[in-house]
């Protein structure tokens, strides 16, 4: 019986700093492990032009790649079963695969169009990308919420920055066998130097102005263990820039406070002599164990 | 005479071969730790000064449940990541861990300063009990919520003793 109350009470006491631990523990986006199918989506104007804010009746180009954990490989037309982003209260709107296509890039082939309806309720939209392989496995992409950042509709939507970006590259650097996976976006920060803010800070665009703020926001998963890449497996991460220092990146909470998620970011001034024109932000993590993944994302600099 | 000196230098060095031997043939033990705590923590800026304590409870392998308590500065002057130093202890049933923290260790806040997710590195400085004479160097994760004065933290790392 004096053996029955001891553990009960060991069992209590770990329970309990089992308890008070979980409550301040940081939540990773989009949670601590990814065992499905790992997708990355961006939203984009059919020119490349990212952009999260869209009028009634205008087109948003959803584009995306996705990698298999179980093989590592960035996943094949021919192992898809079915590939598409569902709108609510839209029907599915599939997917094809086609790098050349508006608002498509060699890393993020896969491309779905939307004209978004008249009267398409403003606010705002909870899209989800979801995909199964003849494998059976499935996975599911959502957008970080971050409210600024996330697809919304507008009758009165802010000036979109543009010209956008050729596509080109963007995406995955790597190819075969993939040790992480990773999502690459960035927006607009709210703290320019010499130049005038965007009409919403920390909307989604990858195109930018001379002492304008580039913040690159990223998450992903080491795919050896399905883990979330946070501070507690990465042992360093950065995004490069050519002609700049290499730009740390750093694991924090973002969103409002009360649903706020973990994931990596860190922001750049676009120096006033920057060159104008396409530039590759060359994004690298590496993991405790020496495992590198990385991913290169293509600006706009415009006068 | 010729004799006793003789013996008296091959007593020596056969005692230094033994030492040395015997020091080398010790195999260094390598110890896994982990750790992890929830408490309380205060930040108290003065200037571009952060001062913190933390004190908190929590389980640490090999030395068991118990509490751990660090205190420490930081330069509030850099954003969004605080670098701080510090040292600290861990202690429980079965030992203590002292250590100290290595130059690199930082806290990133939100936007708003609410939250902040800490990292670095911290150097053992002294071990006792089940880890007694262990070293090394362990890596600590973890949050601050500076609103409620919250904070949880991970240690994780290999010892040597």
């Amino acid at each position: 019986m004096k053996r029955i109350l001891i553990f009960t009470a060991a069992l209590a006491a770990f329970a309990a700093v089992t308890a008070s631990a979980k409550a301040a523990d940081p939540l990773p986006f989009p949670s601590a492990q990814v065992l499905q199918v790992f997708i990355a989506t961006q939203t984009v104007l059919p020119d490349g032009t990212m952009n999260n804010y869209f009028a009634p009746g205008s087109t948003v180009v959803f584009r995306s790649y996705a990698v298999d954990p179980k093989s590592r490989s960035i996943v094949a037309p021919k192992l898809v079963k079915y590939f598409y982003v569902s709108i609510p209260n839209q029907p599915p709107l599939k997917y094809t695969y086609d790098a050349t296509a508006p608002g498509a890039s060699t890393g993020l082939p896969w491309t779905a169009t939307w004209t978004v309806p008249a009267d398409y309720p403003q606010g705002t939209v909870a899209f989800k990308t979801l995909l199964k392989l003849n494998t059976k496995r499935q996975g599911q992409f959502i957008q970080m919420p971050v409210s600024t950042a996330m697809l919304t509709i507008s009758k009165t939507p802010p000036p979109v920055v543009s010209p956008g970006a050729p596509a080109g590259s963007a995406g995955v650097v790597q190819s075969g066998k993939l040790d992480l996976s990773l999502y690459v976006d960035s927006v607009a920060g709210t703290r320019p130097v010499g130049a005038p803010a965007r009409q919403i800070g920390c909307s989604q665009t990858n195109v930018y102005k001379r002492g304008e703020q580039l913040v690159v926001r990223a998450w992903g998963t080491d795919l050896n263990t399905s883990d979330v890449l946070s501070n507690d497996n990465v042992k360093e991460a950065h995004f490069s820039i050519a002609g700049q220092p290499d730009t740390v990146m750093n694991w924090g909470a973002h969103g409002t406070v009360g649903s706020q998620v973990f994931f990596w970011t860190n922001a750049l001034i676009v120096p006033p002599t920057f060159p104008l024109g396409e530039a590759t932000v060359h994004v690298v993590f590496t993991t405790e164990t020496g495992k590198t993944g990385t991913y290169d994302y293509v600006i706009n600099v415009i006068p | 005479m010729r004799r006793l000196v003789t013996s008296l230098v091959a007593l020596a060095v056969a005692a230094l071969t033994l030492a040395a031997v015997a020091s080398s043939a010790l195999p260094i033990k390598k110890v896994p730790f982990t750790a992890s705590y929830s408490g309380q923590a205060a930040t108290k800026v003065d200037g571009t000064t952060a001062n913190i304590s933390a004190t908190g409870t929590g389980l640490g392998s090999l030395i068991g449940a118990g509490k751990i308590t660090a205190a420490g500065t930081g330069d509030s002057s850099q954003q969004p990541c605080v670098p701080f130093g510090g040292t600290g202890s861990m202690t429980g049933a079965k030992g203590t861990v002292a250590f100290k923290l290595t130059t690199g260790s930082s806290g990133c806040g939100d936007d708003g300063g609410h939250v902040f997710s800490v990292k670095g590195y911290a150097t053992v400085t002294k071990a006792t009990g089940k880890l007694l004479k262990a070293k090394g160097t362990l890596k600590f994760t973890g949050i601050y919520n500076r609103d409620d004065g919250t904070f949880s933290v991970k240690f994780t790392g290999t010892l040597k003793k």
